[in-house]
């Protein structure tokens, strides 16, 4: 019955202890009182009631102790009830034993009700109601020893005393277990929320890999094969690849998501028109970047604008996008080996308005901005922001 | 055994990386081995490196212990191997990028490498690190740059290097025993290569010529493959003979 429970830690775990304590405690009370009860029945004055309300006083532990046990958790009703049992009995127990002349030792429910008074200080959670409960308990005895026992007050006021000492420390460890039986439950629950999203984590992981091992390069190989000869159907192929490489190697959770996120989008729009983006970010993923949003559109909006003229103009299908972090400043540049141009070229409106518009959002961000060109060697796009950066030592990213 | 031609140190292995084909001489057709467990990748790459005009794919093996069996049989002499990262499982096959390394040197090639295992491979002896799916011109120029000798420093492997070598310390990967530290001019020219600009871009750029730059490459390399490197052959080769 109570094994199973017993191996429950926590909460339910104090319970249990502290039911078991009161059990013990109780099963202690009436030990003695059977044996004070025995002992003295002899002298009692009116052996037949005393002995009835000795009974009732054992029969109602019993009648306690029993289903709190079955609970696994001590039943504050039952107990107050009790309390209320201790007290009458506290009285009673004075008035039929009360000696004609001098104290006769035969008050055995003063030691009984201050054994079962543990109880109280186990059950009640608040400490106001355990000290209610002990004053009247102890408040009872006080007048109940004085009046009919005759007890004179030097003796029973620190008899009384005994009262709240037991109960005080009763509900301070009752207390405190009951205290770190809810910590432990938390830190459980905590653990095992940790181990979930670990295990989510590691499948998450594991599916990406499987999917890039077989289907990305199953797809990154056709988006190129000659044998596919509509260049649209390539283009397909090329957009899917694209998405699929950013789906894998985006992780929501990792540190400069947002960024390397709007850097992927852009590499993978490029490449549904037939320019390949390669997106050299080695240390973006290594670290958190934190840009503020206005900066990081001006970034990625000068770098879709340089970009967007490679495709146009440069006459390559291919060019470098590489983002690298340097004393507070991160750097992109956009790199391709096309025709390049110059201010003689044709197209010097072009280059004049690349420059404008890529260098003009740039700086209104507090961002520098450079674009160098050659022609027939291509052309260079560096575009520089102040970023805060938090790179974790001895981090791994993929 | 293949007779390995000691690399030419008076050529310039910069230019391999542009596109630019006035350096001359007609040269021989470079042999390339492949090895890639994935058939479809494997005649991807093939395709890439046979369409250049200036390599021939001599042999494709599904793996390196094939490969390696063909290659002490002395059936087939290539100048280059080209290998895939990862083989049937997740792991980096590194005692293999060793073995083919010690014998030829091996372009690593995969659909996208983890850091730590691209550095393992290089620090395992390869010459050089493509993703599969970089600009065809790009694993053509690895290759060539291979085939002659020198260290193909592509783009993104500059930038992988460029990354770790600018970590602040933390514990070392697995794979990676730790590197010598990187002068700042050889980090500056990491940078500008990992840009993807070419040797001489990066020459110009830094007030050097393109020797130098192709020296920085080499001290690079030097750095990450610590180690004797017949030592690393013996050592690999042994582990390759016993039966997996």
């Amino acid at each position: 019955m109570t094994t199973d429970r017993a191996d429950r830690g926590g909460a339910d775990g104090a319970e249990l202890t502290l039911v078991i304590a009161a059990a013990l405690y109780c099963g202690y009370g009436i030990s003695q009182g059977l044996l004070a009860v025995a002992l003295d029945m002899s002298r009692y004055p009116h052996p037949v009631p005393t002995v009835a309300v000795a009974a009732a006083v054992f029969a109602g532990a019993a009648a306690v102790i029993v289903p709190c046990v079955r609970a696994g958790a001590m039943q504050a009703t039952l107990v107050t009830s009790y309390t209320a049992v201790l007290i009458a009995a506290v009285v009673l127990d004075a008035v039929l034993t009360r000696p004609q002349d001098g104290h006769n030792w035969t008050y055995f429910m003063y030691p009984v009700s201050l054994i079962n008074s543990i109880m109280i200080g186990l059950t009640y959670r608040r400490y106001l109601t355990v000290i209610a409960a002990t004053v009247a308990l102890a408040g009872t005895y006080v007048l109940a020893a004085h009046i009919w026992q005759h007890d004179p007050l030097w003796n029973v006021l620190p008899n009384a005393l005994s009262y709240p000492a037991n109960t005080t420390v009763a509900w301070a460890v009752g207390h405190h277990l009951r205290r770190t039986g809810q910590r432990l439950d938390r830190a459980r629950a905590e653990s095992v929320a940790q181990a979930e999203t670990a295990a989510a984590a590691r499948a998450q992981a594991r599916s990406a890999r499987i999917l890039h091992d077989r289907a990305l390069q199953a797809l990154e190989a056709l988006a190129r094969d000659s044998r596919i000869t509509d260049p649209a159907l390539r283009g397909h192929i090329a957009r899917d690849a694209a998405w699929l490489r950013a789906y894998i190697e985006r992780d929501p959770g990792a540190p400069g998501g947002d960024l390397v996120t709007a850097l992927h989008e852009l590499a993978q729009g490029k490449a549904a028109v037939g320019l390949n983006v390669e997106l050299n970010i080695a240390q973006l993923r290594d670290g958190t970047v934190s840009l503020p949003p206005e900066r990081q559109e001006a970034l990625l909006g000068a770098a879709h604008e340089a970009l967007t003229n490679v495709a146009k103009h440069a006459g390559v299908t291919h060019a470098a996008v590489r983002a690298h972090l340097l004393d507070g400043t991160l750097v992109l540049t956009v790199v391709d080996h096309g025709s390049g141009f110059t201010a003689d070229a044709p197209r010097l409106d072009m280059g004049a308005g690349i420059r404008e518009s890529i260098i003009g959002r740039l700086s209104d961000a507090g961002g520098t901005a450079t674009v160098e060109s050659t022609p027939g060697s291509g052309t260079v796009v560096r575009l520089s922001v102040p970023a805060r950066t938090d790179i974790r030592a001895g981090a791994d990213q993929g | 055994m293949c007779e390995f031609a000691d690399s030419d140190i008076s050529r310039d292995n910069g230019d391999s990386l542009s596109t630019d084909q006035t350096d001359g001489a007609a040269r021989e057709m470079i042999r390339a081995a492949l090895v890639d467990d994935h058939p479809l990748a494997r005649r991807g790459i093939a395709q890439i490196l046979e369409e250049s005009g200036r390599i021939s794919v001599i042999a494709q093996a599904a793996s390196p212990q094939e490969l390696l069996h063909d290659l002490a049989g002395g059936a087939i002499c290539p100048d280059v191997v080209v290998c895939d990262l990862y083989q049937a499982d997740d792991q980096p096959c590194l005692d293999a990028v060793s073995a083919l390394a010690s014998v030829q040197p091996t372009i690593v090639i995969s659909a996208s490498g983890r850091p730590a295992d691209v550095v393992g491979a290089i620090s395992a002896g390869a010459c050089g690190y493509v993703t599969k799916h970089a600009d065809p011109s790009l694993i053509v120029a690895a290759v060539e740059t291979a085939a002659a000798g020198g260290f193909a420093l592509s783009p993104h492997l500059a930038d992988i290097l460029y990354a770790r070598a600018r970590r602040p310390a933390g514990p070392p990967g697995p794979a990676v025993a730790a590197t010598a530290k990187l002068s700042p001019r050889e980090e500056q020219a990491l940078s500008l290569i990992a840009d993807g600009l070419t040797h001489q871009q990066v020459a110009s750029r830094m007030g050097v010529t393109k020797a130098t730059v192709g020296t920085y490459v080499e001290r690079i390399r030097a750095k990450l493959q610590v180690g004797n490197k017949a030592e690393l052959t013996r050592a690999a080769l042994e582990r390759l003979r016993t039966p997996m």
